[in-house]
């Protein structure tokens, strides 16, 4: 209910209907928003890194697993993948450019060792073209979270026997992997994955303080409109923000409606 | 006509009867209340001013409970939009600190509460003369916002780094030139004050672009700033792809020695950054010889501020002689006075000459020759999404 009623005042600011800045009924809003382009760069992008994130998280997470049969969610261990995820992401996406930014702690390492000629030698991850620095940021906590994900899994679906099974039977290790654990794993999570990445869409610090001003994540553009000088663009991040709360209103029906497949078929 | 139109008639709805009544009335009505206060809260030393002078002092003087929150522009404009659209008659905050941009906002959708300024006692002292003080952004204050500091804009560079720096655009473009991915400009509010004295430089003077919003002077102007920039951007840091987007980092690379400049919006600045240990002592602060913008800050009553007597109160005492003496000390804040020294007792005119000059910014009478008047609002705002438009993105 909170979240219709404020999706229905977000409509309303978008056709100029609601807020105190507001003339009466208009169109102009609308008419920026589909002809600037601006929300599909920042969608594109966000949507384009946020696959990354999670391509890349998801192949080290289930490398992690399989090589440590599951059991890295218990003992001392578990605190290398619990910890990642108590960092806040502004305190992640800090550490990162203190980290990693062309004068920080490496860069400085670097030069005393005489690795690099100069600080402006080493490698800039910070603010860059390429985005390094959110994805390594983001990785960094979504392969904590998906590592105890998959573990979890790895024992609730008894895989260790499945593959014992399968052994038995002939298939090799490479096999079992391939055809038993990863797509298990994956089916049983696709639905968290999926979730996590809405997660990494929406994020703001971490692209704020490692990203660029063109493009934008998703959520670093909306707010520049509802917080910086100009107050006439705010009706313009309510008609991003409509649009793209739709967008993930539209993506998890979706999920909700293969999820319920999937346990009919089950 | 708005769906929500009844919501906007909501901003006088604070009694306005203490704008009638006696001095002595409102400091009685003030005494044991609390005062809500949201400002700024970056810099240690202007946090320290607060809580170690300005706290004890009201609370010794008025029996007044200064209570500060963290909050800043945009963000309480918008919670102030939010009480206005509510038609709440009794916010959370009664005091703000604003610059013109804020002020330009909050008298956009009626979030003042005033005009109170003529009512302080100490306001016979202020500058209103002064064009620094009396207007914001060219907009009059009307005694809606009491002015409180007076500051320039300033380059900071590293004496032992940087034996010449550039003066004006000509050299700068040199400087850039000569020093590849050591020179960029935040892009925020600093680095627009920046970019409007330079649309100013180009445009020939602020008598030039003073008044209204002019599209056809905007157009022009920014033209030339555009091709300027553009030309220097392969140049810049990072080859001006991407921008910081706050002067906390400008400050921190500068630091670290990754920019030769950076800037503040308070001439002073770099004293107090010295002295925190944050900058070099080598570091020295001057202004371009085609001027940089010189502008107030101001401390503004909420439309629905719960304690406006407290908040008159609190106004006044930071105007007063004493109050403004501290904060320009250089070792406090050394923050620039809205006060006219010539109105005051010879006693204090005297205490402020005494005032330990500062050591690495320039003497005020020597860069206010090139002082800048502060342009319409809109200019700040056509500049910050035409910089994205025309240099970033291409």
């Amino acid at each position: 209910m909170p979240l219709f009623a404020g999706l229905g005042y977000a409509l309303l600011n978008s056709f100029g209907l609601a807020g105190i800045i507001s003339n009466g009924f208009t169109l102009s809003y609308w008419h920026i928003f589909f002809t600037s382009g601006e929300f599909e760069k920042s969608f594109l992008y966000s949507f384009i890194l946020t696959l990354v994130i999670l391509l890349l998280s998801v192949i080290i997470s289930l490398i992690i697993c399989i090589s440590y049969n599951s059991n890295v969610n218990t003992g001392k261990s578990a605190y290398l993948f619990y910890i990642p995820l108590a960092i806040p992401f502004m305190v992640a996406g800090f550490l990162t450019y203190q980290l990693f930014n062309p004068t920080g702690f490496f860069s400085r390492v670097a030069y005393s060792l005489h690795l690099t000629s100069s600080h402006s030698n080493f490698p800039d991850i910070t603010n860059d073209a390429l985005s390094i620095g959110i994805v390594i940021t983001h990785v960094f906590i979504a392969t904590a979270f998906l590592t105890i994900l998959f573990a979890g899994i790895f024992k609730n679906e008894k895989i260790e026997e499945l593959a014992i099974l399968a052994t038995s039977i002939g298939a090799n290790r490479r096999e079992i992997n391939r055809r038993v654990v990863i797509p298990i794993i994956l089916k049983k999570t696709f639905p968290s994955i999926t979730l996590y990445g809405i997660f990494i869409l929406s994020s703001y610090e971490i692209p704020l303080l490692l990203g660029r001003q063109t493009p934008q994540f998703i959520s670093v553009a909306i707010a520049n409109k509802f917080q910086k000088f100009n107050l006439q663009d705010i009706p313009l991040a309510y008609c991003m923000a409509v649009v793209y709360t739709f967008i993930i209103i539209f993506i998890l029906f979706y999920l909700s409606k293969r999820n319920k497949l999937y346990h009919e078929n089950d | 006509m708005s769906l929500f139109a009844a919501c906007k008639t909501s901003t006088d709805v604070v009694s306005d009867d203490y704008l009638n009544k006696p001095w002595d009335t409102i400091i009685a009505s003030a005494k044991g209340t609390t005062v809500n206060l949201t400002m700024w809260q970056g810099d240690p030393y202007i946090n320290k001013y607060m809580q170690d002078y300005v706290v004890p002092h009201l609370k010794s003087q008025f029996n007044i409970n200064l209570k500060i929150a963290a909050g800043q522009g945009n963000e309480v404009v918008k919670l102030i939009m939010n009480d206005i659209e509510a038609n709440r008659n009794a916010g959370n905050i009664d005091l703000l600190w604003i610059n013109g941009e804020t002020f330009f906002q909050l008298r956009q959708v009626n979030g003042l509460y005033g005009p109170f300024v003529n009512k302080l006692p100490n306001a016979e002292f202020v500058d209103f003369e002064n064009r620094f003080i009396g207007i914001d952004f060219q907009q009059k204050i009307d005694g809606y916002e009491c002015p409180w500091g007076n500051v320039q804009l300033a380059i900071i560079y590293d004496s032992l780094k940087v034996s010449e720096p550039p003066k004006d655009l000509t050299s700068l473009a040199e400087f850039v030139k000569a020093n590849p991915g050591k020179f960029t400009i935040p892009y925020e509010f600093t680095g627009l004050t920046l970019l409007k004295s330079w649309l100013i430089t180009l445009a020939g003077g602020d008598e030039m672009l003073a008044g209204d919003f002019d599209e056809r002077k905007y157009e022009k102007y920014s033209n030339l700033l555009w091709n300027y920039i553009n030309s220097i951007k392969p140049y810049l840091w990072k080859q001006g792809e991407t921008f910081p987007s706050s002067l906390a980092q400008m400050h921190q690379m500068y630091a670290n020695g990754e920019l030769l400049l950076t800037f503040s919006n308070n001439d002073g600045e770099v004293d107090n950054k010295v002295l925190q240990g944050l900058f070099p002592n080598s570091s020295r602060a001057y202004v371009f010889e085609g001027g940089t913008i010189q502008n107030s800050h101001y401390m503004g009553i909420t439309y629905n501020a719960p304690n406006v007597p407290g908040a008159m109160v609190v106004c006044n005492f930071l105007m007063s002689p004493e109050a403004q003496y501290e904060k320009m000390k250089p070792a406090i804040w050394g923050d620039g006075t809205i006060l006219n020294l010539s109105k005051l007792t010879p006693e204090w005119q005297q205490k402020f000459d005494d005032i330990p000059s500062r050591k690495y910014s320039p003497k005020r009478s020597e860069i206010q020759p090139f002082a800048l008047m502060e342009i319409a609002p809109e200019y700040m705002i056509r500049l910050f999404d035409d910089f994205r438009k025309y240099v970033i993105e291409k």
